[in-house]
């Protein structure tokens, strides 16, 4: 075990984050974990400039469109169709959760799941890796709709509880972070991802 | 001496084993071997045999999804479900509803009476749809902005009218569906296409309707043979319908009426009026919606059908129930209803496939060549 502390939500936008799972060269190369990690390992800070691809592509389509923002859906099909292009050059082997907020959107919030073969599909709940097997059927019967934070950070907390309890290869540090119309924020997080 | 099969003991290792020396224990050797090797090729069978195991690795069929395509009188009806997963397990099962940015049917741009689907890796099967899509958009604005204003012509040789008014035929759009796919040949896409459509066939106008009757006989003899056939010869029927109305014959002939009797349009009058007669002496022809069906396999090769195309994981099953159920000249809710039931009832019976049901139904109507489609949710099971 390398690091108990690895945060593995990045923040793409203003209003929008990306879980990603997957060996940790992919995971930082695709999406923009090299923010804290600047800060521990500063000689590694080149390599670490070119590993937030896609939140620097998405802030550059903002940067070149007159601060117009991508939304939730766009950004999900970017990021599919980069999974996609690098699958038969050097595939990126990260399973990818990104969940956004958008005003024009009828619940405002839309969550897409992703997988390293470049498939995408829009979802209520979601879940990659071995959480998979044990989380979705609790996300099957608690999920409803029309929820508001706290009960969705309860279902995600129950999700949690369950794998403490029956996965046998678990970790137990998780963060929770909601985003909302108000952006990203970190809600719960058992340990300081910045702590050396 | 006497041979003996060891069907139980398995022989000793290989590297301990010498070369038998006697004729007998050279034969006895020989005859030994056999039964290890089929006790090998038994455990790799069962290992490999389960389908669904095979799915796990197989990148066609580790998403899932089939596809049901059956052809009626002037409409067309597509299945296809709404699972979407990860080998056994399924993650989602909204794949083809509005919400879903990936649906494994859609229509192509520039086409308003074809619809594409594919099965397989949804990944590749998204590339590949968006790849088709830009083509056939890129295609349509560059021949319209080349098209002369001129109006549609009826009398127009070829029948199709000016480049502005054309649209892409099924046919086109399934040989560029192919050709988008062989392109891949080194490292293919996992995707196979289902593509199906109506599309404009000229035939001749029947003038007479006492002919017709007379004709009748013929006309039901005709009609049995070419459906006895799933593969019509329809390249052979359309020649020999181009070729009675080149001569300039007003007259039906025998070979004509097959065409008018699988294929009758919602055109109530068979004849038009005399002086359009008198204008055009020759090419008395008129276009009728013709169901166009086409498969593809993951490398291009294309199939077409009179009758259905399946594709995805259940299309051994499906293959089974639509030729069970399929008869010619169905129509509109008839024909949903048919590929409805043959397409649940293959998909009850297999694992990777299921969760919901949409029928498709792309139906001729008027005699402008409108075309309606119209959109069936059918339940089947969850599991």
């Amino acid at each position: 075990m390398y690091q108990q502390n690895l945060d593995k939500i990045a923040e793409l936008s203003s209003h929008s984050a990306m879980g990603v799972s997957g060996p940790n060269c992919d995971l930082v190369n695709f999406s923009e974990l090299g923010t804290g990690l600047s800060d521990v390992t500063p000689h590694l800070a080149p390599y670490h400039d070119q590993c937030r691809y896609i939140s620097k592509n998405l802030a550059l389509y903002e940067l070149s469109n007159d601060g117009m923002k991508l939304s939730t859906h766009a950004q999900a099909n970017f990021c599919r169709g980069e999974l996609a292009k690098a699958l038969r050059k050097g595939p990126f082997q990260v399973n990818v959760i990104l969940g956004g907020y958008d005003e024009n959107v009828p619940n405002g919030g839309s969550l897409y799941v992703m997988d390293y073969l470049g498939s995408c599909q829009k979802v209520n709940y979601g879940a990659q890796g071995y959480a998979s097997n044990f989380t979705l059927s609790i996300m099957d019967r608690d999920w409803e709709e029309g929820l508001n934070e706290e009960q969705a950070v309860k279902i995600v907390e129950h999700c949690i509880r369950e794998l403490n309890m029956r996965f046998l290869l678990n970790q137990s540090n998780f963060i929770i972070k909601v985003v909302d119309k108000d952006g990203v924020r970190t809600v719960k997080a058992d340990s300081d991802p910045t702590d050396n | 001496y006497t041979t003996t099969m060891t069907a139980t003991a398995p022989s000793p290792s290989p590297a301990k084993r010498r070369q038998p020396r006697s004729r007998q224990q050279r034969h006895r050797h020989c005859h030994r071997q056999p039964p290890r090797i089929l006790l090998l090729l038994f455990v790799f069978s069962l290992l490999l045999s389960t389908h669904a195991q095979q799915s796990q690795s197989n990148p066609a069929e580790f998403n899932g999804g089939s596809i049901l395509a059956m052809a009626g009188r002037n409409s067309i009806a597509i299945a296809t479900d709404s699972r979407f997963g990860l080998g056994f397990q399924t993650v989602s099962a909204n794949t083809n509803t509005a919400a879903s940015p990936t649906k494994r049917l859609f229509l192509p741009p520039d086409t308003h009476s074809t619809m594409v689907a594919w099965t397989g890796l949804l990944g590749d099967g998204t590339t590949f749809s968006e790849e088709l899509s830009a083509l056939l958009a890129n295609k349509a604005r560059r021949a319209g902005g080349m098209a002369f204003p001129n109006d549609r012509d009826d009398d127009d040789d070829d029948g199709r009218g000016t480049r502005r008014n054309r649209e892409m035929s099924p046919g086109a759009v399934a040989t560029i569906a192919s050709h988008l796919l062989y392109r891949r040949r080194s490292a293919p896409y996992y995707v196979e296409t289902v593509v199906a459509g109506l599309e404009d066939v000229r035939v001749p106008i029947v003038w007479m309707e006492e002919e017709e009757e007379e004709k009748g006989q013929g006309k039901e003899e005709r009609k049995a043979e070419s459906s006895k056939t799933i593969y019509g010869d329809i390249e052979g029927e359309m020649t020999n319908a181009r070729a009675t109305s080149i001569t300039g014959s007003d007259r039906v002939s025998h070979r004509e009426l097959p065409m008018q009797s699988l294929l009758r349009t919602a055109t109530t009058s068979p004849g038009t009026p005399p002086r359009q007669r008198h204008r055009h002496r020759h090419r008395q022809t008129r276009t009728i919606r013709k169901p166009y069906l086409c498969t593809t396999d993951m490398l291009g090769a294309r199939s077409t059908s009179d009758s259905f195309v399946c594709s995805g994981v259940a299309s051994r099953s499906l293959h089974g129930t639509a030729e069970a159920l399929w008869r010619p000249e169905l129509e509109g809710e008839e024909l949903v209803e048919v590929c409805g039931k043959a397409f649940v009832s293959a998909l009850e019976r297999d694992c990777l496939s299921g969760y919901g049901a949409v029928v498709y139904l792309i139906r001729a109507v008027g005699e402008e060549g409108d075309v309606e489609i119209w959109e069936y949710v059918l339940d089947c099971r969850n599991d």
